[in-house]
């Protein structure tokens, strides 16, 4: 039995070392799903802040008032599951002293994680698309891209301009969580206010691969446009797939969370053709393969354009910390992101701080909204939203 | 005293002195999940001790967490009843529907407790107006013991471990009592002990509640130390980290789940870094404990003393 | 109307044969060896990343690289059982602890091996038939047809090989069949080399259907599971009946009520057979 505490004992005491405690290093946490589910998502968080970070360190590190520090990035698994995001979050704050989180990525884990948030006064750029995300409540978290409340709109004005103008029948499909619901809300709204029908709105269980019943009940309606709304990518390549399978021919949409490769390689370059897409960025621009060619040295995949969201949002910070001239006064930081926005992406367009009028605080970061157009295997930029 | 009951009583000791001696919120941290670990592996413990393998234990502990929250944020009742109401909850769901499940032996036991925790995995994911659907409910209240908020990880870490010391006992008391008695024997040969006039149904029904009981009182302590409760805590994957601690640590004694849940609880933070291979070594480690240790690791120490004491 | 029941009706046939497949290997690997194969749903998993890896990155033609798939599966099973389940069998407890663990150590080496993103497999059959008013695409179809071959083929191994015969005999009584001298050990192979096979013929043929993943054989156990509970733990008509009936109940309920209603009415019937009548529809009191 004195073995039992023993070994109770090593195991206690070897969590409990401290870590190395290096007095010019600025440690940014990032948390998101890295297996599993959306890990493209999580991956495309963690590597556009380890670019950014590489980046300035290579140039001599980030000079903060009068000194100089190695940004050193700390990337946690949340394996899309908020309990897990929570114990990142205590890991991040209580072991590894970090004061700014890139993340959580999902936003059950963002919602878990905002009371560690508030009561550390830990800045928070998250990714998640909830809307309760950003709130007056918490001043310390903030929101690294623009979500589908924010492009949602100018989409559905875009598609209204550039369809077909007797094309108004439209069908919505979501997963049955909270991101799902207010995409249902929303664009329900939205389309009715453009002068669309809604003849069909379906919410799918997370787990589902098998669309072919929902899509029976939504085609028997003949909608001229399929929005597969906040899907994720590869489901919703499926979606397209049998959708096209059972006959439709009308135009597909994605008002929700980006992922076009996915969508070709579930659905096949096929069925995916024509399908269109929100955009986080142009991937024909240079900076944006300059971007992809350092990713996929650093990792060897291919990189989700939501990365240079990512990536421009730790700039942001940067210039935040810089601006505040403290790397420990987090209040000071927080205030100092008025000063560090607008900004311009490295794709050239220009990024705003807004969302009051939204969520009560100007606590987002509104980036510019690419329309996309799955041509032939690949995706093509043919314009911008506003 | 014996050595034996000196060990234990060294082990007491560490467990409720170490957090003043390491003071890291993170340990902490790692100490509460360990405590409530333990309660629910615990409550699983007891069930395997009478030859059930109750697949609703996860489920159970999720009614628990998700009752206990919702006493505290709709009706306003202080953490000190929810608490126990909690517990009392679950123990009379498990009581009502005790005498269908336990009539079911072996492996439909399995299948059917399986059904079951899956089965309320869906309502916590459906009825999204009582229990906020697959987002879950998140700002739950801190608990509160007598007017005083618990808000450090150290007052939840002190709570937990009380609970633990609590359902350990409850555990060796059960089994070594005449209750204890009986479903040893019920356990050796049913018929025999049914011809003597046992009522083999009720013991077992008895012993369903009560781990019932202690599942919703983990739920609790789980729901409103971390402040967020989604369905997916408490699904298949939960049951099967309880399995495996009570494997590794071995069934025939309470202090086997205790060493299974301080071996494995803190692994998948200690393999963080290498989180591809986190699952692997579980699933590597399960292998071996079944293979080469199928009483556990409290099995393994038992026999060790028994060499160590004939000659 | 017509319509849509035609669709529902074929939509669940399809899928119920799958199901059959499943639930057939699994329940082969119970009535034979009473162990409740948890890593059944892996099996799967990896007969569809095979097919992917010989007919996708290796660009073998399709059929080759379906059979060779098919067998590469039904070779790992009598290798499970060989080198682990053997030590094990006769502890019904530790044999489903085992499945557990070795499930859990498939998934993570196909995350590992291939990362977390779905992948596509080829698709060699494409385009859709009409039946009428209802539509049902082409590679669906092939997945059905291949499926009942494949049920064809098993029921003729069982009943007219003498390897099969010697199964049942097993399945029977155990002690009765080795008093006839028949060795268990190889059976016990055979069974679960067999069950196996046909859960990766499951995943294989599945592959182009939808996407191919580490953890894509979760949901088609769970399948298994509900078929094999309701036809009956070992018996071989129930899990064909029994899949069939849950592909074309699931296929209602989740067009007409949604994919949630028609989980919760799976998991409701499992409890129901299991506490009022547990050897399911065809199963025997054991």
């Amino acid at each position: 039995m004195r073995f039992t505490s023993l070994i109770a004992g090593i195991i206690i005491a070897l969590a409990g070392l401290p870590s190395a405690f290096a007095q010019d290093s600025l440690k940014i946490g990032v948390i998101g799903p890295m297996t599993g589910p959306g890990a493209q998502w999580g991956l495309a968080a963690a590597g556009g802040v380890q670019i950014a970070a590489k980046e300035v360190n290579d140039k001599g590190g980030l000079k903060v008032g009068d000194k100089t520090y190695r940004v050193e990035v700390v990337p946690y698994d949340e394996q899309y599951k908020a309990a897990v995001a929570i114990s990142a979050m205590q890991r991040l704050v209580n072991q590894d002293g970090v004061k700014f989180v890139f993340g959580p990525v999902s936003s059950a884990g963002t919602l878990a994680v905002m009371d560690i948030s508030k009561d550390t006064k830990t800045i928070g750029i998250t990714g998640a698309y909830s809307s309760k995300a950003i709130d007056p409540s918490n001043p310390y978290m903030f929101r690294v891209y623009s979500v589908a409340s924010d492009f949602a709109e100018p989409m559905v004005k875009w598609l209204k301009k550039n369809l077909p103008a007797n094309a108004t029948r439209v069908a919505i499909v979501n997963p049955n969580d909270e991101t799902g619901w207010d995409s249902d809300k929303l664009l329900t709204e939205l389309y009715k206010k453009y002068g669309y029908t809604v003849v069909a709105k379906e919410l799918y269980e997370r787990s589902v691969r098998d669309y072919i019943p929902i899509l029976t009940k939504i085609l028997a309606e003949k909608p001229d446009l399929l929005d597969v709304g906040t899907a994720p990518p590869a489901s919703a390549g499926l979606i397209v797939r049998q959708a096209r399978e059972l006959g439709y021919k009308g135009d597909i949409v994605k008002i929700g969370g980006s992922g076009p490769r996915q969508i070709i390689e579930a659905a096949g370059k096929d069925a995916a053709e024509g399908v269109i897409n929100y955009l986080p960025a142009d991937e024909q621009n240079p900076a944006y393969q300059r971007l992809a060619a350092d990713y996929k040295t650093m990792s060897g995949n291919e990189m989700n354009p939501l990365l240079v969201n990512w990536y421009d949002g730790a700039y942001i910070l940067m210039a935040a910390i810089q601006a505040a001239g403290t790397v420990s006064d987090t209040d000071k930081v927080r205030q100092s992101f008025a000063k560090a926005l607008p900004h311009k992406s490295v794709l050239g367009g220009t990024i705003r701080l807004g969302g009051k009028d939204l969520y009560g605080i100007d606590n987002a970061f509104l980036t510019t909204n690419y329309i996309g157009v799955i041509k032939n295997g690949d995706v093509v930029a043919v314009g911008t939203a506003d | 005293m014996t050595s034996r009951k000196a060990v234990l009583l060294g082990l007491v000791v560490v467990a409720f002195g170490w957090p003043f001696v390491i003071e890291n919120r993170y340990v902490t941290h790692i100490g509460v999940l360990i405590g409530i670990s333990t309660t629910v592996s615990l409550s699983l413990n007891m069930m395997l001790r009478i030859g059930q393998l109750s697949a609703a234990q996860a489920a159970f502990m999720g009614l628990g967490a998700y009752t206990s929250t919702l006493l505290v944020m709709r009706l306003g009742l202080p953490f000190l009843i929810a608490f126990p109401a909690a517990g009392l909850l679950v123990a009379a769901i498990a009581a009502v529907i005790g005498p269908f499940f336990l009539r079911v032996k072996g492996v439909y036991f399995v299948l059917l407790t399986f059904a079951l925790g899956e089965g309320i995995g869906l309502v916590f994911q459906e009825w999204v107006s009582l229990f906020g659907g697959n987002n879950g409910i998140h700002g739950i209240p801190k608990a509160s013991l007598f007017g005083m908020a618990m808000l450090t990880p150290r007052s939840y870490y002190f709570f937990a471990l009380a609970l633990v010391v609590v359902t350990f006992l409850v555990a060796l008391g059960v089994f070594r009592s005449a209750l204890g008695a009986v479903l040893d024997s019920l356990n050796e040969n049913e018929e025999l002990s049914q011809s003597l006039g046992v009522n083999a149904l009720s013991y077992r029904v008895c012993i369903f509640a009560l781990s019932g009981f202690l599942a919703g009182l983990a739920g609790s302590v789980y729901a409103h130390y971390t402040g967020f409760l989604s369905p997916e805590a408490f699904g298949f994957s939960t049951f099967i980290d309880m399995l495996a601690i009570n494997v590794v640590g071995g069934i025939s004694s309470p202090i086997g789940p205790v060493l299974g849940a301080i071996l494995l609880v803190p692994l998948p933070e200690l393999l963080r870094d290498v989180k591809q291979y986190q699952m692997l070594t579980y699933g590597l480690l399960l292998m071996s404990a079944v293979l080469f240790l199928p009483s556990g690791i409290a099995g393994g120490l038992q026999r060790l003393r028994q060499r160590q004491r004939s000659p | 109307m017509l319509a849509l029941t035609l669709q529902i009706v074929l939509n669940g046939l399809t899928t119920g044969l799958v199901y059959v497949l499943m639930a057939l290997g699994f329940t082969l690997i119970f009535g034979i060896m009473r162990v409740v194969n948890f890593a059944h749903g892996e099996l799967y998993m990896v007969g569809a990343f095979a097919v992917t890896v010989l007919n996708g990155r290796l660009s073998w033609p399709y059929v080759p690289a379906l059979v060779c798939s098919v067998i590469l599966v039904g070779l790992l099973g009598s290798l499970l059982e060989r080198v682990l389940f053997r030590r094990v069998i006769g502890n019904e407890f530790n044999c489903m602890i085992l499945a557990l663990a070795v499930s859990i150590c498939l998934q993570s080496l196909g995350l590992i091996a291939f990362g977390p993103d779905e992948i596509g497999a080829p698709r060699p059959v494409t385009g859709v038939f009409h039946v009428g008013p209802a539509v049902i695409p082409a590679d669906r179809l092939f997945v059905g047809a291949m499926a009942m071959l494949l049920l064809v083929a098993f029921y003729v191994f069982l009943n007219k090989t003498h390897l099969g015969l010697m199964m049942r005999a097993v399945a029977q009584d155990p002690e009765v069949a080795a008093l006839h001298g028949i060795r268990p050990k190889l059976i016990h192979t055979a069974a679960f080399a067999i069950g196996s096979l046909l859960a990766g013929a499951a995943g294989a043929l599945m592959a182009p259907i939808y996407t191919v993943f580490p953890y894509m054989g979760e949901l088609p156990m769970m399948k298994a599971f509900i078929v094999v509970v309701l036809g009956g733990l070992g018996s071989l008509l129930g899990a064909v009946i029994g899949g069939l009936l849950l592909g074309i109940v699931e296929s209602g309920f989740a067009t007409m009520l949604g994919s949630t209603a028609a989980a919760l009415v799976a998991f409701a019937v499992v409890v129901a057979t299991i506490t009022v009548r547990p050897e399911g529809l065809m199963g025997r009191r054991s």
